[in-house]
């Protein structure tokens, strides 16, 4: 593949390619693009190369989520390490998303998708945002399809009950 | 039905995220020159993740075996040699190879030649 072609591919996935990167950034948008831009440095450079045992968007979107994966244990390390020299007694605590409230249903969907596991947010997010079959998001995932299966039928059912609990949820202001 | 058929509902909700999204994502034209200004200044010898690990992994081997190499050889060797230093003594002179009890001693008794000896006619005994 030239790298003309190369770039060609790039643009025509684009938004998609960011909408994943969206994804596995929990929606930080000035992270999700560093990554993005990271994974089209390593695409060009020849860092990633592009075996065409796949397809080129599911091999894309497996650079992308180990990009963003690497991106996240950096950055964690150096949160930990900034909090530890500021606050010598502070503990790192999970990084919960505080609940969804507005009713605006992007938005809400956004929210009740950061409460989810990281595999069953993944998996969703191909699968219906993506249109990839559970075997292609297996693939990205790097996971068995049995294991894709599960982690989707399970955040199905838990993406349904955060969802219901938003719209009953009255709305807290802001 | 397929997995890409099946509930609607959360399809919507998906779609209409995937359209702000797309409606907010960052120019391709500025960003790939921004990677290829990045890719220009990064090595392009540099491994990825996976080479890197794989190197870590075999340097790390490769490490231990030397380790444990120099821990067991020197033992081998030592035993080897005291025992070809045992085969050369023994070649040069076999007495000093031969094993010789402390208390071989105690054996020799008084006059112990005379039961060793045959007695001649016409000889004194020495």
């Amino acid at each position: 593949m030239t790298s003309r072609e190369l770039e060609a591919w790039l643009e025509r996935l684009h938004e998609e390619s960011f909408g994943w990167a969206l994804s596995c950034c929990s929606g930080d948008r000035p992270r999700a693009e560093d990554v993005l831009q990271s994974a089209y440095v390593r695409v060009i450079a020849g860092r990633a190369v592009y075996g065409g045992r796949s397809t080129f968007r599911t091999w894309l979107f497996g650079v992308i989520r180990r990009v963003a994966w690497e991106h996240h244990r950096r950055g964690r390390s150096e949160r930990q390490r900034t909090l530890r020299l500021e606050h010598p007694d502070v503990r790192v605590v999970a990084d919960h998303r505080a609940a969804p409230d507005a009713v605006d249903s992007s938005r809400a969907l956004g929210a009740s998708l950061a409460r989810l596991p990281e595999r069953q947010r993944e998996v969703l997010h191909l699968v219906f945002y993506q249109d990839m079959s559970i075997a292609e998001a297996a693939e990205v995932m790097e996971i068995s399809v049995g294991s894709a299966r599960t982690h989707y039928e399970r955040g199905k059912a838990r993406l349904r009950a955060l969802l219901a609990e938003t719209h009953e949820r009255p709305s807290t202001g802001s | 039905m397929n997995d890409r058929q099946r509930d609607p509902e959360l399809r919507a909700l998906f779609e209409a995220q995937r359209q702000d999204d797309a409606s907010r994502a960052p120019s391709f034209a500025e960003m790939m020159a921004r990677a290829q200004a990045a890719a220009a200044t990064t090595p392009a010898t540099q491994p990825n993740l996976r080479t890197r690990r794989r190197r870590e992994w075999a340097g790390g081997l490769a490490a231990a075996a030397v380790i444990a190499a120099l821990i067991v050889i020197p033992r081998v060797r030592s035993g080897d040699d005291a025992f070809e230093q045992a085969v050369r003594s023994f070649q040069s002179d076999p007495a000093l190879g031969a094993w010789q009890s402390p208390t071989d001693g105690l054996l020799n008794l008084p006059g112990d030649r005379l039961l060793s000896t045959i007695p001649t006619v016409g000889t004194e005994p020495q």
